[in-house]
């Protein structure tokens, strides 16, 4: 086990260590600790590849886990006609995820084998990473690319939730706005500047290191026999940990030093909320977290501490997600600030979780991304494993302990305005809420409902709008940063 | 959609089409041919750019009094008219500024007269008083977000009012100076006062009736979550096939 590091977060393994081998002992690989580590580098062919990843079934790490064989062979198709770009994905735009940080940060060497490997394979003469922000990671990966010489180009991205989409990364990539295409069209078809595109996360391809080093076989000693070798969680947002798949849940937060709290939240901010009495038993692996009502996602484990609302805590999340999103979609736009208003009933004691159901209830895939979705799940099962904490809700209105903010949420930025209502003023003409029907409902008298959120940047506009329109002169903007208001 | 990144471009384009546009004209009337097309603009805007700045006020006021309107309009129509009354304000300003330009140039007034309401006749004073209104009203219409802010909402309002005050002066400006008013020239200034009498009775019998009035809200949102439910049902089974489609690959 590794302390906590001047290169960032802290690391640690249960078992044996394969992606974070050698971190006891050294802050950075470099190039030649790398190949000490993990030993020379081996290029096999496609099919040679395609036929290891296939016995290991290796999948995407990002999230979705998709068979990375079956997208090999997708690209590959191409292989005679097209001019192959091969992408990492390290665009970590979910708090709470560390991991692609970390192996940028301190293995950038495997993830660059990864990428190689892959590139050689397909024929491909283009290696693309994409980063989101600046730090530590991206000089290490810029260090490591100068080290070998390497005709990689390093894109920056800003970092949001929805910019780690494949789609929104390729549109990112290629100079567009990092949201999510509303029309889907497979990357290994038509990706970065409409070629042919091998997208995945940044685990994936150091994944894909580590098997070609290792063989299948020995990759396949360690984890379940459906799902094989090792996998990088998050836990607390704060320590990554490298688990054989199928261990025990308890037995990685004992690992981590922490304990399954009130609940533990698996597969992060589109995940499932777990009790801690399934969390302690339930094994790590994409089918052991579905069977138990979350999933594995980019292997982002919470533990909700004890001392706070878990309720306040889920509700701060969902604002958070809510104004996460694009505004490209209705249900999403519309959809998610319905879910924020019924958490926020349900807190105070004037709605009961049917209310949450019923907003929650946008529907599958009606969305450019998962977004939705996956902002539905995470808070349709808060509801279900804090039920008792509800119950008090509703009885008493409000559980009386403070929201202290455990979740962690990206820093807020300065910008972040609010509209607000002087009561005194409005006559409840109404044009506000049909200007910015995302923030302001109308009760049954007329009179606008806030949401007690920030403004969206796609809001913005509107909410200015809302502002200069109000007959009665009571809707106004504020912001933290009283001169930038004066400028507007 | 209304993002930032869709509005600053164009902000951004307004000055070079600005430079553009007067380079156009500039080039233009060099030519001899240009020039004859300058010199008829220049007269078409001597005798009629004071009465569209008139009519666009008058525009503004009917749009302005009508997007108060709680009783027959809807929420959505109570914005157009706003926007409607923006937009004329706009265009108002807009000849107005070049009615004041064309009046120095021609010779009919100078810039004294324009800063100051004196001058050779009384009807030209009127003018440049209602000019002045004009532009207090639309400056401060510009700031109405810091009003809202403020703790002074019916110093705006008050400004506001101003608007009737430089209407009617503008109405007899437009009557009394310069050349004698067409018949049809009248007319539109008759068809003016009525509107905006109209609209001012409207907004007298509206703002006697208690607020609230109909609650269109609830029917309209129950009537939108029928929709929306009649349109997941008939997704839904689209949906099942779309699944397979919509995992996304990080």
């Amino acid at each position: 086990m590794t302390g906590p590091t001047l290169m960032g977060p802290m690391v640690t393994h249960v078992d044996a260590p394969r992606l974070t081998l050698g971190f006891d002992r050294f802050e950075r690989l470099d190039l030649d600790r790398h190949r000490a580590v993990h030993g020379r580098l081996y290029e096999p062919r496609l099919s040679k590849l395609m036929a290891m990843a296939d016995q290991v079934d290796l999948r995407g790490r990002g999230g979705a886990a998709f068979p990375f064989a079956r997208k090999l062979r997708a690209v590959g198709r191409h292989m005679t006609t097209g001019d192959i770009a091969v992408v990492v994905n390290a665009a970590e735009g979910e708090p709470g995820s560390l991991k692609d940080h970390v192996l940028l940060t301190r293995a950038p060497h495997l993830v660059l084998d990864g990428a190689v490997i892959a590139a050689h394979a397909l024929e491909s003469r283009e290696i693309i990473i994409a980063v989101a922000g600046k730090g530590p990671a991206l000089r290490s990966i810029r260090a490591a690319i100068a080290e070998r010489k390497l005709p990689v180009r390093l894109v920056e991205l800003t970092e949001r939730f929805i910019s780690g989409e494949s789609g929104a990364v390729v549109r990112a990539v290629n100079g567009e706005t990092p949201v999510p295409p509303g029309v889907k069209v497979r990357t290994a078809d038509f990706g970065v500047d409409g070629r042919p595109t091998l997208l995945s996360n940044t685990e994936t391809f150091a994944q894909l290191a580590v098997l070609s080093s290792l063989g299948a076989d020995l990759y396949a000693g360690v984890g379940t026999s459906t799902e094989p070798g090792t996998v990088l969680l998050t836990v607390g947002g704060s320590t990554v940990v490298e688990t054989p798949i199928g261990t025990p849940l308890g037995t990685v937060l004992e690992r981590c030093g922490t304990t399954a709290g009130q609940g533990v939240l698996v597969g992060g901010y589109h995940g499932g909320w777990l009790t801690p009495a399934v969390a302690t038993h339930v094994p790590v692996s994409r089918a052991g977290l579905t069977a138990a009502g979350g999933t594995l996602g980019a292997g982002i484990v919470l533990p909700l501490s004890p001392g706070t609302c878990p309720l306040g805590e889920v509700t701060r999340i969902t604002s958070y997600l809510a104004a996460e999103s694009a505004g490209q979609c209705g249900p999403c736009r519309l959809g998610l600030p319905d879910v924020v208003r019924a958490l926020n009933a349900l807190a105070d004691g004037s709605g009961g979780p049917e209310g949450v159901r019923r907003a929650a209830s946008i529907g599958r895939g009606r969305g450019a991304c998962s977004h939705p979705d996956g902002t539905a799940r995470f808070a349709l099962s808060a509801i279900e494993v804090f039920e008792q904490d509800l119950t008090v809700h509703e009885v008493r209105g409000g559980c009386g302990l403070p929201v202290r903010g455990f979740l962690p949420l990206p820093m807020i930025e300065g910008g972040d305005g609010r509209l607000a209502v002087d009561w005194t003023r409005c006559d409840g003409h109404g044009l506000c809420a049909h200007l910015v029907p995302e923030i302001i409902r109308l009760d049954r008298n007329g009179y606008p409902i806030v949401l007690n959120t920030g403004i969206p940047p796609w809001v913005e506009s509107n909410a200015r709008r809302a502002v200069a329109m109000c007959p009665a002169l009571a809707l106004r903007l504020t912001t933290p940063d009283v001169r930038a208001e004066r400028r507007n | 959609m209304d993002t930032p990144q869709s509005e600053k471009p164009g902000v951004r384009w307004l000055v070079p089409a600005g430079i553009a546009v007067t380079a156009g004209v500039l080039i233009g009337a060099a030519t001899p041919a240009g020039a004859v097309v300058v010199t008829e603009i220049q007269h078409f805007m001597d005798f009629y750019s004071g009465v569209f700045t008139l009519v666009g006020l008058t525009v503004s006021m009917v749009a302005g009094l009508v997007a108060t309107d709680r009783m027959i309009l809807k929420i959505q129509h109570r914005i157009l008219a706003q926007a409607l009354h923006r937009a004329a304000t706009l265009i108002s300003m807009a000849f107005l500024v070049s009615h004041v330009v064309i009046e120095i140039l021609t010779r009919n007034a100078d810039v004294v007269q324009v800063l100051l309401p004196i001058g050779r006749t009384s009807a030209i004073a009127l003018g440049t008083v209602a000019a002045h209104l004009m532009i207090i009203v639309a400056l401060t219409g510009v700031a109405r977000a810091r009003f809202a802010t403020g703790r002074r909402p019916w110093l705006w309002r008050a400004l506001h009012w101003l608007s009737y005050a430089a209407w009617i002066l503008a109405i007899i400006h437009g009557l009394l100076a310069g050349r004698q008013a067409p018949v049809w020239v009248t007319w539109s200034y008759l068809v003016c006062v009525a509107g905006v009498g109209v609209a001012l009775l409207a907004r007298g019998l509206v703002t006697v009736r208690p607020r609230g009035g109909e609650e269109e809200l609830p029917e309209e949102s129950r009537s939108k979550a029928a929709k929306r439910k009649a349109a997941r049902e008939a997704s839904r089974s689209a949906q099942q096939a779309a699944n397979e489609r919509i995992k996304v690959s990080r």
